[in-house]
């Protein structure tokens, strides 16, 4: 059966033939023709002609991704200038490079490059005057914190590897690139601690990454799925970050990142589930209230994905587990319902994911009319009809609004997605159902794992000295030693910071 | 031999024997303890303790010969290629039959207490799947599920403390009521619902380290379980009057009935809540240690494609236990393939091997 489905899904891989070599011919013409055949004579492919040493030139490069500023000033105004000599000294660009490779010559353009040609001349000039057109560097909009660095990435890869560099200013941060896509080509850069990530991780990713064999590698979404473990598995497990902070913790902590070019999400392997409910603001604040919040958080997790499983199974099969005059007054309230507690609870659900799904898409400007038909049509109207009862508006309410408190939208998702088929055991076996639901979850989280990292680390398997940084954070002073779900090659991460502490206050 | 994804270290070890150990038994327990040894009924369950703690010593004593063989491996060297092998379905079948034995105890309790209208198959269904996704899994996530499930007993615990609110502790005098004979044959009664610890028989090889620590830790692993068991036993003797207590055939669930918190009233549906985990582990415990011999016999050691069928299996030894003299025929028949498969044949087994002087390697 396996077999069937592998050879099903497998893709039929074919190596690509390599290009075959074309020597840049003497004639100016006879090049700038082939140039012209090789883009199919894009409307952007601009040239200029100069002369030099006596030899007339060509300078060709495509407008839209040439910095024209730069090709004046690096290039044009000093073999200007000159009018005689070396064609590598006279041009100030940092980039240059000679090739004797006509083949070469479009490629080159379409990344930003210019060529430089001369009359009678063998070889070529390919100078980097790429324009960089980049958005302005702001805090992520949906992992926004109160406390802290507010710097996100961007679609630069640059950029955001400018902002992890800066954070991690030490050469054993080595930074890889790989080219993934076999037609958009998108570069791919690998970011890991040289001391502290794990050689066989870094062996294992690396053959990840190169395995991808894609047309179009279009968002980190894509490259996640490819490297995933267990893809069909309701949780995510590689971490989505925009945060320059988070991405330097992640590397510090001896894990791998990657960085896409065109999109501001770095992927960060391997995680554990626990990682998806941390946030930089635990540590921005003092640890008592650090703790706390990421207690809120987890116990939120519970209560999306539980809370209406749980409604559903007492009102359906246990009321007699609810306090006497709690009972009249829910009961009351459920009698007027025409449906069974399972119907109210999809009706509700899907409309409270139907309404989610509008307010992402929605126009700012058209927001209120959201918050109306929300609030008021479905919370108040629906109930006043007689349609659901005010406890289900309520446990939705809740469960919408707890699932929204996970610092990463992935696992927000996943948390409502677990809902569901809690609700459908609980309205088939009550409690029992849902614990039974329970148990598969655990079993399925149990399973995981990404990268040879058991994703449900550090609780199975148990290791309590992570647990100092799990459901609660403990003082920064106390965890003195790296998780060790990515095994880094170092534990030891802080040393005797309060030594000062021990100073003998007697002697003055 | 032994692939690195199914190593377990002896911790983890340790929580296996626990969890195989806790099952069905312990709501039924109290009740037939009271019934046999009156006030002394937890001393029997102590005493049960430290009998299991001799067979565990013999079965250690028989895997130690055998370091990197399962049962199933080192019966036929044992006892000859044929002998060997047919011994070896019986503990599969001896396996199989405790876990159907415990699912169908499982299905009564659930059928009886919450689900009243719930037909029985779909129950067991329920469980069969639940047991099936975990028991196909190598050993190592097996244990790692173990070891966080074992935080329930303390649950459990906790919610039993709340029954000393009140308790009177001069039910159980005198101790001896029952005369120490009775004491010490209601040991033989507390026995069964200890069983479970013959995974070591399975897991042996798996187990990293020396052969000390693997005693160590299933000893203490069937420690914890005593105390637990006799805890239990304890509380319910001294919250039920003897007057009381055989009209009582789950006495922890009753118990709890009785009590509520400020929000909870049936603190009894959350006990047996919690409690469904360690019958699903007890199961999946004994379905692993079955599908062990029969991924040995059928499919060149992998263990996982034997799992459906065993469920099947299950599925059928559950639903035929439906009526009380069924029921019995089954506890009756653990009783004697227990003595036979546990105590007895390890014992043979153990002078056999030692006087022949064979080893593994």
């Amino acid at each position: 059966m396996k077999d069937v489905l592998s050879k099903f899904f497998s893709n039929n891989r074919t190596e690509e033939k390599p290009q075959m070599k074309i020597s840049v011919y003497t004639s100016l013409d006879q090049n700038m023709e082939y140039i012209k055949n090789q883009l199919f004579h894009a409307s952007d492919l601009k040239w200029r002609s100069i002369s030099f040493n006596q030899s007339k030139g060509l300078i060709v490069f495509l407008e839209s991704l040439s910095d024209l500023q730069k090709i004046q000033q690096e290039i044009i105004k000093p073999l200007e200038g000159k009018s005689q000599g070396n064609v590598d000294e006279v041009v100030t660009s940092v980039g240059i490079t000679k090739h004797s490779d006509l083949s070469e010559v479009p490629q080159a353009l379409i990344q930003g490059n210019c060529v430089l040609l001369f009359e009678g001349s063998t070889e070529v000039f390919i100078i980097d005057v790429a324009a960089v057109n980049i958005r302005n560097i702001s805090e992520p909009a949906n992992e926004g914190i109160i406390r802290g660095a507010h710097d996100g990435f961007i679609e630069h890869l640059m950029t955001n590897l400018y902002l992890v560099r800066k954070r991690v200013e030490n050469p054993n941060l080595v930074v890889r690139y790989y080219q993934s896509g076999k037609a958009t080509k998108t570069k791919l850069a690998l970011l890991y601690m040289q001391n502290l990530a794990n050689p066989d991780l870094i062996k294992e990713v690396d053959q990840r990454i190169n395995s991808i064999s894609l047309d179009m590698t279009l968002s980190p979404g894509f490259i996640a799925e490819m490297m995933e473990d267990n893809p069909s598995s309701i949780f995510p497990q590689i971490l989505l970050t925009e945060r320059p902070d988070r991405t330097a913790a992640h590397l510090m902590e001896g894990r791998v990142v990657i960085l896409a070019d065109g999109d501001p999400s770095a992927l960060i392997l391997p995680v554990t589930f626990f990682a998806f409910y941390q946030s930089p603001d635990d540590y921005h604040s003092r640890w008592i209230a650090g703790s706390f919040v990421r207690l809120i958080r987890l116990v939120s997790f519970i209560i999306a994905s539980l809370i209406p499983a749980l409604y559903i199974a007492i009102i359906g099969f246990h009321p007699e587990i609810l306090p006497e005059n709690l009972i009249f007054s829910v009961k009351s309230s459920i009698d007027r319902v025409p449906f069974p507690p399972i119907v109210e609870a999809l009706i509700m659900q899907i409309t409270l994911e139907v309404l989610r799904e509008a307010g992402v898409r929605l126009p700012s400007r058209v927001g209120q009319t959201i918050g109306i038909v929300g609030g008021l049509v479905i919370g108040e109207s629906v109930v006043r009809a007689g349609l659901i009862s005010y406890p289900m508006v309520i446990v939705v309410a809740l469960t919408a609004i707890s699932s929204f408190v996970a610092p990463s939208n992935e696992i927000s998702i996943a948390t409502r997605l677990l809902g569901f088929p809690l609700m459908i055991l609980a309205a088939l076996f009550g409690l029992i159902g849902i614990t039974f639901g329970m148990l598969f979850i655990l079993i399925h989280l149990c399973k995981l794992e990404c990268c040879g990292t058991a994703y449900f680390a550090p609780v199975m398997p148990l290791r309590m000295k992570d647990m100092k940084d799990t459901f609660v954070r403990f003082p920064i002073w106390s965890l003195n030693q790296r998780p060790h779900d990515p095994h880094p090659q170092k534990y030891v991460q802080e040393r005797n910071s309060r030594g000062w502490k021990q100073d003998d206050p007697g002697k003055e | 031999m032994i692939p690195e994804k199914s190593r377990i270290t002896q911790g983890q070890l340790m929580f296996f024997i626990v969890q195989s150990q806790v099952g069905v038994g312990i709501l039924t327990l109290p009740h037939k303890m009271q019934e046999s040894a009156k006030g002394g009924g937890w001393i029997s369950v102590l005493i049960a303790g430290l009998a299991v703690q001799v067979i565990i010593l013999i079965l250690w004593a028989l895997c130690r010969r055998f370091p990197s063989d399962t049962i199933y491996g080192f019966l036929p060297k044992i006892t000859g290629k044929l002998l060997g092998n047919i011994l070896c379905f019986l503990y599969i079948g001896y396996f199989l039959f405790s876990a159907g034995t415990v699912l169908a105890k499982f299905a009564d309790v659930v059928g009886r207490w919450v689900l009243l209208s719930t037909p029985r198959w779909a129950l067991l269904i329920l469980a069969l799947l639940t047991c099936m996704y975990l028991a196909k899994e190598n050993l190592r996530v097996i244990a790692r599920l173990f070891v966080i499930s074992s935080l329930t007993i303390i649950v459990m615990v906790a919610l039993s403390l709340c029954g000393y609110a009140n308790a009177n502790f001069s039910y159980i005098f005198p101790i001896s009521e029952a005369g120490w004979g009775n004491i010490i044959k209601s040991a033989n009664e507390a026995l069964f619902p200890l069983v479970g610890y013959e995974a070591i028989l399975v897991l042996y090889p798996f187990v990293e380290g020396k052969s000390g620590g693997k005693l160590k830790a299933a000893s203490l692993g069937n420690m914890m379980i005593t105390l637990f068991y006799t805890f239990e036993v304890f509380t319910s003797l001294v919250i039920f009057s003897p007057a009381v207590m055989p009209a009582v055939s789950e006495p922890l669930l009753y118990m709890l009935k009785g009590f509520s918190f400020q929000i909870i009233q049936r603190i009894d549906l959350i006990f047996l809540s919690v409690w469904i985990f360690v019958v699903s582990t007890a199961m999946v415990s004994w379905i692993y240690m079955a599908t062990v011999g029969l991924g040995h016999f059928f499919h060149r050691g992998e263990h996982k494609k034997a799992v459906p069928y065993a469920i099947c299996i299950l599925f059928i030894l559950a639903m035929i236990a439906q009526e009380p003299s069924v029921t019995d025929f089954y506890d009756q028949a653990i009783k004697i393939s227990h003595y036979t498969f546990v105590v007895g044949l390890p014992l043979i087994l153990l002078c056999f091997a030692y006087f022949m002087r064979k080893r593994g390697t």
